[in-house]
């Protein structure tokens, strides 16, 4: 781990690195790529002036002071076509990118995304001229937006409700909605549509394609030697026209290279791959698919009303959304796990594999990227530990360009009787371990080990034995560049070559198989954390399985590709039951009258100091928390928004906490920002441990600089489909990469005493109706891709703290969920720290006493008509006051460990303080006073003179 | 010379002093609930810290 001095220099540095080893590089043909030195080059597309840094939101970045993409060509000595960069930039109020306001959270600002590109026509009449001089390539830019509170729309003809005059209007008549003069009514709104093209936003616009066209006109002609593509975004764009045999028109692009959002330095890493100062080494974590609608999860990914919810009066948009809900129907076969399991099936000739073909569907494969040089891989070995297996592979650069190689290690886990009897899912590939070489300079090579703990192969078996399980049968291990590759490796250990219908011979070399004599129902039965037993306990929130019986669902199975595929959304009916489950409040007091009162506002002389260092179970702490008086307690927990209040009676300090996931931001309360890095995909994407440990310790360094003790992130949730509109502030669709990224990540942050708040655990992966949605998933989809990168980060990294999902899981809230929020983060994980609510300042569902009685700690609001007031109703409680104080516990221990202590000793003490802003309040009521008391003074007498002067 | 009565000027200024009062002490209650908030926002707070020791860092920046 390098430990050098941080300063804003050296995060610029950091982040265009970063940027530097994330992007990748897709398409090379002819080595169009790099360009040469001296290149005169111009840039296309509104992206090009108009990076995406960021999405909009409480993870919002900083750009004030980033570099743009020419500022980050010139400096590399590449000269950009002015004429057309500054004519895009005058243009840009007429043709600019349109996102939807920052945390709009309303259902219609799902149709608020356009791309809105200039007409090709224009653009060529007004710059033409200039081609020909900057014509040694044509760079363009396609960016998508993303932001808090409104997904992308997919250009399904999906129907939702819309019950708002607002909401319609804003939709208007070309979008489905229907106008209607009686005022605010339901109204059937295709929300799945965009302003652009077909409305799928993922998809090329006319105006995009129409400029493609016409750079291949000009490209054929010569005016142009190149075309260069760069997809500028987090949310994976439909490739289709990268393929001539798929969209049916050949671009004649030859380069494109995936950016991710950039950050405020990262476009200086993209001008260095371009020039070649840097040679790409990162690898893609997300499938890019030629069309996304091919992708399982999608079609269930919007949310929708429950069928006969209206006799129930329940709300289905607002604060507290109570009837929408959204089906994980896809399962396990989340991203590459669909179809690299498909794929294999159809080639072994596996039964129920239906029509599927790979190459029509999959454009580039989860872990791709290539190189300006070529790499060998040699010498695949695994050595077998007692608890691991080391994975060994020697790799040597065989081109003529230094470069760094990831090597990426999969497995295959076998899919056995039992699992078909018992409904377990088994992916043909998973990501279970990846390692970088330095930089190798052409010749040279490097042996890289990566370990990967066996725990990796367990699955869960949530039917037959209810807990983790480890199957028999034979395991597969092989190195690849990217998911694709490594099925093909394994089928080719098994015998199968393109005569069988693969689409290329594997590399059975890179193979090795481990074989697991009988099924292991106990090794992995207790968590490695705690030691606690693991058994279900996400059964409410399987459809098929929950108490509440919301209806049957049938989730995809490879053991009928064809029968189980969805293609169309889950239907789950309202009912009492469930509209009971729904309502805000559960908790009832009469069930815990047994409770004794704890001590209150005891006057002890402890302070929080003298527990520094102690362990959450000192008995001390009793003593301590004692001495807390229930309106501190009531404060502490509900007020807790950025912040956790002062307790004068064990003199605890207030502590601020901050967004978010690109580095300390800010921006959103009307603080100061500090650095920010690439979106998170764009981390994920380098496989770079130690370079991500580094950026996390950049980023708890600016928070104690700043005064800040907690950040709000990383972000943990899953890129279920491409088009969340928070995907920029989530790593991946692979819980792996995630969590081994989030977990280095999280361990550089955290070495500076910022405690970090996970968020949002969990399955908070989509934003429509996001605030009460009801999620549905079974177990084993839960276990294996959702909860898993938490389990990481928390295990592995050490994460102090979470904060809780908006979505319910079923019918419950995620903080008022003990399953979760207790058994499984604390109980299973060993989690230390405090539970957060996302922000909760007008939603009645996230209830303060269901909260904290499942786990939650501390509310993420700045308003006390809610959850305050309520709060402060329980003063009588013994149930509810013992609840406050275990949740005073994780909150004053995760403080204590924090760097909120810096200057504490043991004789620091908190003091009353009145702020200037309540002393001036006070001021301005006694001048008024007085005022008010001169002037009627002066009025009586001024009456009683005019009534002497009358007389 | 005899002082001219000003029973207009002093009857407004009295009713507009006594809104600007009672605005300030309902400006206040609201204030005080949302003082958290408050408080983060321009970087103070309901107390203060006595005996605290600069040097005494648990967590260093660099």
């Amino acid at each position: 781990m390098r430990t050098p001095s941080i300063s804003r220099a050296y995060e610029r540095e950091l982040c265009a690195q970063v940027e530097a080893e994330g992007a990748a590089l897709l398409k090379n043909d002819n080595q169009a790529l790099p360009l040469a030195g001296g290149s005169k080059v111009s840039l296309f597309a509104r992206g090009s002036v108009e990076l995406m840094y960021g999405g909009t939101g409480s993870g919002s970045v900083d750009t004030s002071q980033a570099p743009s993409l020419k500022d980050a060509l010139t400096q590399e000595g590449i000269e950009i076509n002015q004429g057309l960069w500054d004519w895009y930039t005058s243009t840009s109020e007429k043709y600019g990118r349109k996102t939807p306001a920052s945390i709009s959270d309303a259902l219609v600002a799902n149709t608020q995304y356009g791309v809105n590109e200039a007409p090709w026509a224009e653009v060529e009449s007004a710059n033409s001229s200039t081609f020909a001089e900057y014509g040694d390539a044509a760079i363009v830019v396609l960016s998508r937006s993303g932001g808090e509170g409104a997904d992308l729309p997919d250009g399904d003809d999906s129907v939702s409700l819309v019950t708002t005059t607002e909401a319609k209007s804003a939709v208007g008549d070309n979008k489905g909605g229907e106008q209607s003069s009686e005022g605010p009514k339901t109204a059937d709104v295709h929300y799945g549509m965009g302003t652009e093209g077909d409305g799928d936003y993922l998809s090329l616009s006319q105006e995009e394609k129409d400029m493609l066209a016409g750079l291949k006109a000009l490209k054929d002609n010569g005016t142009f030697k190149k075309i260069v593509v760069l997809l500028n975004t987090s949310n994976a764009i439909e490739l289709d026209f990268l393929n001539p045999e798929i969209c049916g028109v050949d671009y004649g692009i030859d380069s494109c290279m995936w950016i991710g959002d950039v950050g405020q330095t990262g476009a200086i890493g993209v001008g260095r791959l371009l020039s070649g100062t840097a040679n790409p080494s990162g690898s893609l974590v997300d499938t890019y698919w030629y069309d996304n609608m091919k992708n399982p999860a999608v079609v269930n990914f919007y949310t929708v009303p429950y069928a006969g919810y209206e006799s129930y009066g329940l709300n289905t948009e607002g604060a507290d959304v109570q009837a929408m809900y959204s089906v994980y129907q896809e399962g396990i076969y989340l991203g590459y796990r669909y179809p690299e399991t498909r794929y294999e099936d159809v080639v072994m000739g596996t039964a129920n594999a239906g029509d599927f073909n790979y190459n029509t569907t999959v454009a580039y494969p989860f872990g791709y990227g290539l190189s300006y040089t070529t790499f060998e891989m040699s010498g695949f070995q695994v050595k077998e530990n007692a608890d691991s297996f080391d994975v060994t592979v020697n790799v040597t650069n065989t081109g003529s360009a230094a470069g760094k190689k990831t090597v990426q290690v999969y497995f295959q886990s076998p899919y056995t009787d039992y699992d078909k009897q018992n409904g377990i899912e088994k992916a043909s590939v998973e990501l279970c371990g990846f390692g970088k070489t330095k930089i190798l300079e052409p010749g040279a090579s490097e042996t890289v080990t990566v370990n990967v703990p066996k725990r990796e192969l367990r699955t869960y078996d949530a039917n037959g034995a209810k807990t983790y399980i480890l199957d028999a049968g034979d395991y597969y291990f092989t190195a690849a560049m990217g998911s694709h590759e490594a099925v093909n490796n394994i089928l080719a250990a098994k015998g199968f070559t393109t005569e069988n219908g693969m689409d290329a011979e594997g590399n059975q070399a890179m193979v090795y198989k481990w074989t697991n004599a009988a099924l292991d129902t106990t090794t992995y039965a207790k968590s490695e954390a705690t030691g606690a037993e693991i058994t279900n306990l996400f059964d409410e929130s399987d459809p098929n399985k929950s108490s509440l019986t919301p209806g049957n669902v049938t989730f995809l199975s490879r053991s009928d590709w064809e029968g189980t595929f969805p293609t169309q959304r889950a239907q789950l009916t309202m009912n009492d039951a469930l509209a009971a489950a729904l309502q805000f409040t559960q908790y009832k007091a009469e069930e815990h009258a047994d409770t004794p009162m704890p001590t209150l506002a005891s006057g002890g002389n402890m302070t929080i100091s003298e527990m520094i260092g102690a362990d959450y179970n000192d008995e001390r702490w009793e003593s301590l928390l004692d001495q807390l008086t229930f309106q501190e307690m009531v404060t502490t927990i509900t007020l807790g928004f950025h912040n956790t209040a002062a307790c004068e009676s064990v003199s605890k300090a207030a502590t601020k906490d901050e967004n978010g996931p690109q580095g300390l931001t800010a921006s959103l309360v009307g603080g100061k920002s500090a650095m920010c890095y690439t979106s998170e995909d764009v981390m994920a994407a380098t496989m770079n441990l130690e370079l991500m440990e580094d950026v996390g310790r950049c980023i708890g360094n600016d928070c104690l600089d700043m005064g800040y003790s907690g950040l709000y992130g990383p972000g943990i949730n899953m890129h279920r489909t491409p088009y969340s509109g928070r995907n920029f502030e989530y790593y991946s669709e692979d819980p792996f990469v995630a969590g081994a990224i989030c977990a280095a990540e999280t361990k550089g942050i955290q070495s500076k005493g910022v405690y970090v708040y996970l968020k949002h655990v969990a399955l908070n992966d989509s934003e429509t109706s996001r605030r009460g949605v009801n999620t549905w998933l079974n177990e084993q989809t839960a276990r294996e891709i959702y909860l898993e990168v938490a389990d990481r980060a928390i295990i592995d990294g050490g994460a102090w703290c979470v904060m809780s999902g908006f979505n319910r899981w079923g019918a419950q809230w995620s903080g008022e969920n003990y399953n979760l929020q207790t058994a499984y983060l604390r109980g299973e994980c060993g989690m230390r720290g405090m539970s957060i609510t996302d922000f909760s300042g007008l939603s009645q569902y996230m209830d303060v006493a269901d909260g904290l009685i499942g786990g939650s700690d501390i509310w993420d609001s700045p308003m006390p008509m809610i959850h305050t007031n309520i709060a402060g109703g329980y003063a009588a409680d013994p149930y509810m006051v013992t609840q406050m104080r275990e949740a005073m516990h994780n909150i004053l221990y995760t403080v204590v460990n924090s760097n909120a202590m810096n200057g504490w000793t043991a004789e620091t003490r908190i003091v009353p303080n009145t702020p200037w802003w309540q002393l001036a309040i006070y001021a301005l009521i006694a001048v008024t006073a007085l005022l008010t008391i001169g002037s009627g003074y002066m009025l009586f007498k001024n009456k009683k003179l005019a009534k002497e002067l009358n007389a | 010379m005899n002082k001219k009565p000003r029973v207009g000027l002093w009857r407004v200024l009295t009713i507009l002093f006594a809104v600007l009062c009672i605005g300030s002490i309902v400006g206040n209650h609201f204030a005080n609930q949302y003082a958290t908030t408050i408080n983060v926002a321009l970087g103070t707070s309901f107390s203060k810290i006595q005996g605290f020791d600069e040097n005494t860092k648990y967590f260093e920046s660099v």
